[in-house]
């Protein structure tokens, strides 16, 4: 009787071992935390940077080439700088208090999920968010900038046709001047560098924005510290030459500038924007260091905000 | 929600022992990227009031290049307003944001040596002294700055092309030939530069008292180059006037070519053409130098070679009314050229220089008087027809360029001073 119930009773699933780290998990927050982002209508800006990066296409006709492209590529990578800084402040200060607010940050850790998951999934979702629309800028940018680019060499090879050439080599030759200062402004893959670096740093200022958001409950505490790190941060290279230099004296200066260098991220590190602007290419090399040096941020500050966030009370 | 202090230390610790282990990784990464010019320099401080707070935020906040594009868009409106002081300070904002752009350096200078001079030139409130004093400043300040953009941009062959044109240009009333000669051989050795740069080096050079051997030899060599991008006829031009300078020696010859264009003999048409083109350029280039008399005497060789030809005869006259002391001789060709049977000869050059002379010079001396149609139209209370009136203020406005400044370059009109506009009531 036994042997045939047995054999009869279907076998009982099989318990799923619960593993103590699951990128499925941190996967499956950060899904929702880009749907709760995406929700908030944020992809709305679009329309203001399509408008700023048009407008700046038509405004600066009457400069000189090299101007007028500066000055389309300063104001977008500016946009795009900025866009991406908000994102990150502002997208992850509002996530916590908006899950305690909600009571869904009870919901998910009253489950086997560890707070780093938790951290983990929710700083995710933002990068997920960051990613997207700097590549959706990126693209309109590139549009732009390509656009403007023929449209600056056709006309300017218009008004070589007015001109008399001593030879049809010479008119070839000022032909390929022009799309030559065109070409060094204009669309170039080494801006490409400058996007990513602005990636970069809107990755760091969100997981610098998730530790202060571990910190405070208040969300306008958290964009505004967030914030003043930011502004603090760009000057932290001159914190450290201070510190490092042999110039620096007085303790009471030292110990400011020390505090400054040890405490916050070097955001300085990242600005590669400019010397992309300007015409210089970024090696490979470089770009290497520059993501090596985001992810000892990501790493530190993560394990902070970790350490705050795994014993506080909720 | 509530953070237990003890968590807070420990996070704090974390970044701090962080931080330890990382600065020296961050001290060799930004090294390594300045090193390579890709990060700036930390910003001065004292930027801080020119920028104003907000601006210096954005600043710090990694806006570099976008703040100097809009201080750069700001100088416009100054510009407009011919504001040189205030196009200057956000230039220099520009610069010091972004010392590495060398659009930058060459915009700001180029509002200084051309723009802010042409304005002081013909400031209506200063003094022909003052004029001339105040615009040699800025030509000076404009060289100034691009010998500091030069020190962040050594390998830039534009900011050499600049200094060498604003130290040698017409505008220039203290022109250094051989600053210019170096610079242009800077910019004509650097990658990049373009293959005009080396000619005007060697242009320079033949400026230069005591470099004439060098001069001939550079110009040689470019006379026999077999390119015409290197042959020009500024070459021939060059050549044909520094060989009366040279000593007779080996190495010194013209060559066949220009010995039988200066000779005027055994010309085939097109070589003849060539020729006319020549003597035009030479005679140009020694008025440019303000060489009236060598100028002179090269057209009167010329117009004498050529059978007298009323072109260069009417140049050799021009060229005697700019010498002084010879007021005599260039009134007395003048008239020759006025009443001449050949229409061509009374030009309005020709008229506006008797005029000129009468005026200045001669007016009230016995034996000098103008021809009565030329002094019907330089008179105000004469009633003109259409033509007539059209011709006077041609004539009136030729004078006013000639007279008007020591140069032989045209300017514009004299501008009401830009104090005076702003000092207007609004």
């Amino acid at each position: 009787m036994s042997e045939s119930a047995a054999a009869v009773t279907p076998s009982a699933p099989p318990v799923r071992r619960h593993r103590s780290f699951s990128p499925a998990r941190i996967l499956t927050i950060a899904g929702g935390t880009f749907t709760q982002l995406v929700r908030m209508k944020v992809f709305s800006f679009m329309a203001l940077f399509a408008v700023l990066v048009i407008g700046a296409s038509f405004a600066f006709a009457d400069l000189k080439t090299e101007q007028e492209l500066k000055i389309l590529k300063d104001l977008s990578l500016a946009a795009m700088s900025l866009f991406c800084t908000l994102f990150a402040i502002a997208g992850t200060a509002l996530l916590i208090p908006k899950d305690v607010e909600d009571r869904t940050l009870y919901t998910i850790l009253c489950k086997p999920v560890p707070r780093l998951e938790y951290l983990l999934g929710k700083l995710t979702g933002v990068v997920w968010l960051i990613f997207i629309s700097l590549i959706c800028m990126d693209v309109l940018f590139c549009g732009v900038l390509h656009l403007k680019e023929k449209a600056i060499v056709a006309q300017q090879r218009e008004n070589l046709e007015y001109r008399t050439f001593g030879s049809q080599e010479e008119h070839e030759r000022a032909i390929a001047e022009v799309t030559e200062l065109a070409a060094k402004q204009g669309l170039r893959w080494d801006l490409q560098a400058a996007v990513y670096s602005i990636f970069l740093k809107a990755v760091v200022l969100g997981v610098v924005a998730l530790l202060m958001s571990a910190v405070a409950s208040s969300t306008l505490f958290t964009i505004m510290s967030s914030l003043a790190i930011m502004v603090i941060g760009h000057a932290q290279s001159m914190a450290r030459d201070y510190l490092l230099g042999e110039g620096s004296q007085g303790v009471m200066s030292r110990l400011v500038s020390g505090a400054v260098a040890l405490i916050f991220p070097d955001f300085k590190s990242f600005d590669v924007v400019d010397a992309v602007v300007m015409g210089d290419s970024v090696p490979f090399s470089s770009l290497a260091q520059m993501t090596g040096l985001a992810a000892v941020y990501l790493t530190l500050y993560m394990l902070a905000a970790w350490v705050i966030f795994a014993d506080k009370e909720l | 929600m509530k953070i237990r202090w003890k968590s807070f230390v420990i996070a704090l610790l974390i970044i701090i022992a962080g931080g330890v282990v990382r600065l020296p990784l961050e001290q060799a990464y930004t090294k390594e990227m300045r090193k390579q010019q890709l990060l700036e320099t930390p910003l001065n401080l004292s930027m801080r009031d020119e920028l104003g707070q907000t601006f210096f935020i954005a600043v710090l906040g990694g806006f570099r290049s976008a703040v100097a594009s809009i201080m750069e868009l700001k100088s416009i409106t100054a510009w407009q307003n011919s504001n040189w002081g205030v196009v200057d300070q956000y230039y220099s904002i520009c610069t010091r944001l972004q010392p590495r752009e060398e659009h930058y350096w060459e915009s700001r200078a180029w509002h200084l040596a051309a723009n802010a001079r042409d304005t002081y030139l013909w400031d209506s409130m200063l003094s022909e002294t003052g004029r001339h004093a105040q615009g040699q400043q800025y030509v000076e300040k404009g060289m100034d700055v691009i010998r500091e953009g030069l020190r962040y941009l050594p390998e830039s062959w534009k900011l050499w092309d600049r200094l060498g044109w604003y130290a040698s240009m017409p505008y220039n009333e203290k022109p250094d030939h051989a600053a210019a000669a170096e610079a242009y051989a800077k910019a004509a050795a650097l990658p990049g530069g373009r293959r005009f740069l080396w000619r005007m080096h060697v242009y320079e050079v033949a400026k230069i008292p005591g470099r004439e051997r060098e001069a001939w030899d550079k110009l040689l060599a470019l006379y026999n180059s077999g390119d015409d991008l290197d042959h020009t006829i500024s070459v021939d031009a060059e050549l044909l006037l520094l060989h009366p300078k040279l000593p007779r020696e080996p190495g010194t010859a013209l060559p066949e070519r220009l010995e039988r264009i200066a000779a005027d003999r055994n010309l085939s048409e097109g070589e003849k053409k060539q020729s006319w083109a020549l003597v035009q350029r030479c005679g140009d280039r020694l008025v440019e130098n303000a060489d009236f008399a060598a100028a002179a005497d090269y057209f009167a060789n010329a117009a004498a070679a050529r059978g007298g030809r009323g072109f260069y005869r009417r140049l050799h006259a021009y060229a005697v009314a700019r010498i002084p002391g010879r007021e005599r001789e260039a009134w007395s060709k003048l008239t020759e050229l006025y009443y001449s049977p050949n229409i061509l000869d009374r030009t309005l050059t020709v008229e506006m220089e008797l005029a000129r002379l009468y005026l200045r010079v001669f007016y009230g001396q016995p034996g000098f008087l103008l021809p009565p149609d030329l002094a019907r139209l330089i008179n105000p209370d004469r009633e003109l027809t259409e033509a007539g009136k059209n011709h006077s203020a041609e004539l009136l406005r030729r004078y006013r360029l000639r007279t008007g400044e020591s140069s032989p370059v045209p300017r514009p009109p004299i501008v009401e001073s830009p104090n005076l506009q702003k000092l207007r009531p609004r």
